[in-house]
């Protein structure tokens, strides 16, 4: 019974994760030295800051545009039965279940100038991605008779990377108006398994004559000595999968709205290490099962069915192969970002993004409403509709004890203490959720910016300080000026601040 | 200092935070005791291009052939060999004895630097046939030609030799007489590939007494003689073994014992039919390699099936004249036709059965015949049936086994056969599947009555052959409750029963079976299953 739901779990994709997974509030979370990671052209809040590894930076992501627990799994006086009919119901055509992980090992930035800040940084990441078409589903839950004079074609996929990600990076403040930044990012890959290309062609004719026709091409890369017992495992083996990244930013001031823009993660890594290749071949892997062959039962062929069954094993088994070096791409991201300040301490924004990665753009938006409380406390409170799910509001808290930093940001977490006050556990949170994201750790952090202050003021607060229109902007570096500001008259809104 | 601790208050904090997130789920909620799923599957059972060879045993198979216009036929033919001619004791050769005295000469005997020629004796041999007279035989292994010299009175003194000179007795080669010459004491020649050459079973032998030279004188008393004691012998007790005799055979009978023939189309799958044929053929084929006059009478002629006998007429009648070779190692063929097959076909026997005995040279005192040791009389029947003609009531039975054991628990809400048959064969079925259990106790039927025509038979032309297939496409409602039978069930009994065509009257029709008609057919299972897995 459990075997069966576990192997509807692992077809449908089980440990999936798209590790460039979009984080919607990170982006809106400038008091972190991470949310370089959404766009290197925001300048973190801290002028100065160090992560230790692990603990500064902890992200989980589960996406799954597919279906919930609820959708699988209904509880009745206290039995919990899985309706398969239902869950395959409530799928999407293309059904991606992804699972990411990573973790900093080492990050710093350091503002070095007014307009200059610089980040270095070195995470691990993980991501394993798994596709099933909803049609797949469809014929092991719902049978064949759905497609008796069709077929189905699907092309269920699996993507899985591991790799260390070593990145130097610079924000640059152009003009009172314009931030660039950028980083590049050196790749070491740990394992890979990469789908160039799958296909299940199951067609079921008039007389239910099924035939099911397999196409496959897989690669991986450091995965099958895994599986070979007098196998060794040797880490420098592992520095031959070598890639490189670029992320790119830019944000954009007009007066209040600040317009961002960034592309992260375009790169690439040639993998090398124990490269397998696992085809199948259409010409082989067919078959046409048309029921018992009257003629061989009557001619009294008793080996006949059994044959059959060897017959199936062999059409269909992948054939393994040692392979050369191939090269994938890490999956693209491309945001798109608007905040508008509407007073000092408190904007709104929205953001626009998407995912490019082996044929699948995954796009999503979040809206958010940022409130400063002082340089104490910085919150984030977001919207986003990603990955066919509505409900998720999301919540970034970063508590600034200099040199402490500490924080949580997630894109669906409100529903959790709901949860706890209606069913004191989190599962209806957990159960109804198709995006969990969280990210949490602790920085060390130097030289909060406050950002306006009542003699020099800093109109966007959620992303970069800028330049007034007659006058430089005078770091703070987290201290109050030394003195009032005597080369600028101040103008009707900074008095507004002022007065605030 | 207040830093560090700040921070390590925060770690603790954030680990109780993860502790505390972990217990807030409730892991009852993740523990599925059941998954339920209602798939319908159209699944194939069974399908095939089946002609009425598959519908044959492999046995019968065996003996289909088919006619140039496709027409198929059952083509018997078995034979009976009998070689009780040839055990006909007027034609065994019994052990022949024959000696020869040769007298020598008495007194005393000079030295001698010569051998003389004492005395030479022509001697005529019988074989002792009867009422056979033999012209020739020719010898096979064993044949043997034994001799023992002695002198009587028994004199050791004398030195003599005696010469043997076959005359009638040649390589069958070389046509050279068998000559040899031999001293005193036994001694035999093998007379294997030779050729006794006689007249009415008579051939002449020649010796002739030598005195070999000596040196000194001997004494010989009166009436002293060289006896030659001659045997003509083969294995055991019997006489000379041959290749072949020839001459005159006598008249002579031959009982040939009672035989059967199977026919094993009537003994399998249309046993328990009714079956009538248009156009069967039933014959004798006599196949005799005796080069005499034959004549061959049967004292039993008959299809058999049970206990029940149906006799053959024959032409020609009882007593047959069979022919017979003119030269030695051909063969000479008499057809003899049934007269009766429609009869005997429909009749439906299990085998043919006859016996007989055959008469040599009935009436005859003289003639030039032979036989050869691997000389046959061979019976042949031939039956040669046209698959033309009508049938019903064919019974057919195959068995299914089946094991749904292991499926947890699967209940049929709905199910559906779909048969869909296209088939030439002027052959209706009737299908009925009965499930078993272990024992073979039938626990249900499957099908309805109404569900058991399954197949319907095309539609045949005066002449018998094909004019439109028989098409079947149906979809078959089975009853819920005995579909789930089948899980209770060890096997299924499939069992047929065929009848071939019929006009709308209902009568049925005289249809041909070709080598091109088929049965395309497709059955599958349309089933909504509402299956809970624990």
């Amino acid at each position: 019974m459990r075997k069966y739901l576990i192997l509807v779990i692992l077809i449908c994709g089980w440990a999936n994760s798209t590790f460039g997974q979009t984080e919607g509030t990170l982006y809106f979370m400038n008091s972190l030295p991470q949310v370089v990671e959404a766009n290197p052209a925001i300048m973190p809040r801290y002028k100065m800051s160090i992560g230790l590894p692990v603990i500064s930076s902890v992200a989980a992501i589960y996406t799954n545009n597919g279906f919930t627990y609820n959708s699988l799994a209904t509880k009745t006086n206290g039995v919990v039965t899985a309706n398969l009919s239902n869950w395959v119901n409530s799928l999407a055509q293309q059904n991606y279940i992804q699972l990411t992980a990573q973790a900093d090992l080492l990050r710093f930035g350091m503002r070095i100038k007014p307009r200059t800040y610089i980040m270095f940084s070195s995470t691990l990441k993980g991501y394993n991605r798994s596709m099933i078409e909803k049609g797949l589903a469809a014929l092991l839950v719902d049978g064949t008779a759905p497609i008796v004079g069709t077929y189905s074609n699907t092309s269920p996929q699996e993507e899985a990377v591991t790799y260390l990600s070593t990145s130097m990076g610079i924000a640059r403040q152009i003009n009172s108006k314009f931030t660039i930044g950028g980083r590049l990012k050196y790749l070491v890959g740990v394992n890979n398994i990469t789908t160039e290309s799958s296909s299940l062609v199951v067609q079921v004719s008039d007389t239910y004559q099924i035939t099911a026709t397999g196409d496959a091409r897989v690669r991986s890369s450091g995965i099958a000595s895994l599986n070979k017992s007098n196998s060794s495992v040797n880490l420098g083996d592992y520095f031959k999968n070598s890639g490189l990244g670029v992320d790119i930013g830019a944000t954009y001031k007009l007066d209040k709205l600040t317009l961002g823009f960034s592309l992260n993660d375009i790169g690439f890594i040639t993998w090398k290490n124990d490269t397998q290749q696992y085809t199948l071949d259409p010409a082989s892997a067919k078959y046409t099962f048309s029921g018992l062959d009257v003629n061989k039962l009557l001619n009294g062929n008793k080996d006949y069915i059994s044959s059959q069954l060897d017959s199936i094993q062999n059409k269909f088994k992948m054939k393994e192969t040692s392979t050369g070096s191939y090269t994938t791409m890490l999956p693209a991201k491309a945001y798109l970002s608007g905040s508008y300040e509407i007073i000092n301490n408190l904007s709104v924004g929205a953001l626009f993004f998407t995912e490019a990665f082996r044929g699948r753009y995954a796009s999503g938006m979040t809206a958010a409403v940022n409130k400063n409380f002082g340089k104490w406390v910085s919150t984030s409170l977001t919207y986003t509709v990603s990955n066919r799910s509505y409900n998720n509001i999301g919540l970034g808290v970063s508590f600034n004890v200099t040199p402490v930093q500490i924080y949580f940001v997630g894109d669906n977490l409100l529903k959790a203490p709901a949860s706890l006050i209606s069913d004191q556990n989190l599962n209806s949170y957990l159960n109804s959720s198709q995006l969990l994201t969280l990210r949490a750790g602790i920085n060390i952090g130097i030289g909060w910016d406050k950002g306006a202050v009542s003699a020099q003021k800093v109109a966007d607060e959620n992303h970069n300080p800028k330049e007034d229109n007659n006058a430089k902007v005078r770091t703070t570096l987290g201290n109050k000026p030394k003195s009032p500001t005597r080369n600028r008259k101040p103008s009707n809104k900074s008095k507004t601040n002022s007065k605030r | 200092m207040r830093t560090k601790v700040s921070t390590m208050s925060v770690r603790v904090f954030l680990l109780l935070g993860l502790i505390s997130l972990f217990s807030c789920v409730n892991e009852s909620d993740y523990d599925i005791k059941a998954v339920n799923l209602q798939p319908v599957v159209a699944l194939p059972l069974a399908y095939g291009n089946i002609s009425i060879l598959e519908l044959l045993t492999n046995k019968d198979s065996a003996y289909i052939k088919t006619y140039p216009d496709g027409l198929l036929y059952f083509y018997y033919q078995d034979s009976l060999n009998s070689n009780a001619i040839n055990q006909l004791n007027g034609l065994k050769i019994p052990v022949k004895n024959v000696t020869v005295g040769l007298q020598l000469p008495s007194g005393t005997i000079p030295p001698n630097s010569n051998d003389v020629s004492v005395i030479t004796v022509n001697q005529q041999i019988d074989i002792g046939l009867s009422p056979a007279q033999l012209s020739e035989m020719l010898l096979k292994s064993p044949s043997i030609l034994g001799y023992n010299l002695a002198v009587s009175p028994p004199n050791p003194n004398v030195p003599y030799q005696v010469n043997f000179t076959l005359t009638d007795i040649v390589d069958k080669n070389t046509q050279a007489p068998l000559a040899f010459s031999a001293s005193s004491g036994v001694g035999s020649q093998n007379l294997q590939n030779y050729i006794i050459k006689m007249n009415k079973n008579k051939f002449n032998i020649k010796l002739e007494l030598v005195l070999k030279k000596h040196t000194n004188s001997i004494y010989i008393s009166p009436g002293s003689i060289v006896n030659a004691s001659l045997s003509f012998t083969g294995s055991g007790s019997n006489g000379l073994s041959y290749t072949y005799i020839k001459g005159f055979l006598g008249d002579q009978t031959a009982t040939i014992p009672s035989q059967t023939i199977d026919i094993s189309v009537f003994n399998s799958s249309l046993l328990k039919s009714k079956v009538s044929f248009v156009q069967p053929k039933l014959g004798l084929i006599v196949t005799n390699d005796y080069g005499v006059p034959l004549e061959v009478t049967f004292s039993k002629l008959e299809a058999q099936k049970g206990t029940s006998a149906l006799p053959l007429q024959i032409s020609p009648a009882s007593p047959v004249t069979v022919n017979y070779p003119t030269t030695l190692g051909s063969s000479a063929i008499t057809n003899i036709s049934v007269t009766n097959p429609i009869n005997v076909i429909n009749f439906g026997p299990t085998q043919l059965a006859y016996s007989a005995s055959a008469r040599i040279n009935k009436g005859l005192t003289g003639g030039n015949n032979f036989l050869a040791d691997t000389s046959r009389l061979r019976i042949k029947l031939t039956a040669e049936i046209p698959l033309y003609g009508q049938a019903s009531g064919i019974s057919m039975l195959d068995t299914l086994n089946i094991d749904l054991s292991k499926i947890t628990q699967a209940d049929i809400s709905k199910a559906a056969l779909i048969v869909k048959a296209t088939n030439e064969l002027p052959l209706g079925a009737y299908i009925q599947m009965y499930l078993a259990d272990k024992n073979y106790t039938i626990l249900d039927s499957l099908l309805t009555t109404n569900q058991l025509y399954l197949v319907k038979a095309s539609s045949v032309t005066g002449a018998g052959e094909l004019q439109t297939p028989g098409t079947s496409d149906q979809k078959l409602d089975l009853a819920t409750e005995k579909i789930n039978k089948l899980f209770s069930s060890s096997h299924i009994l499939i069992r047929s029963r065929l009848t071939t065509a019929k006009d709308p009257s209902g009568n049925l029709l005289n249809v041909k079976f070709k080598a091109s008609y088929k049965l395309k057919l497709n059955v599958g299972i349309l089933a909504t299953l509402n299956i809970t897995a624990r």
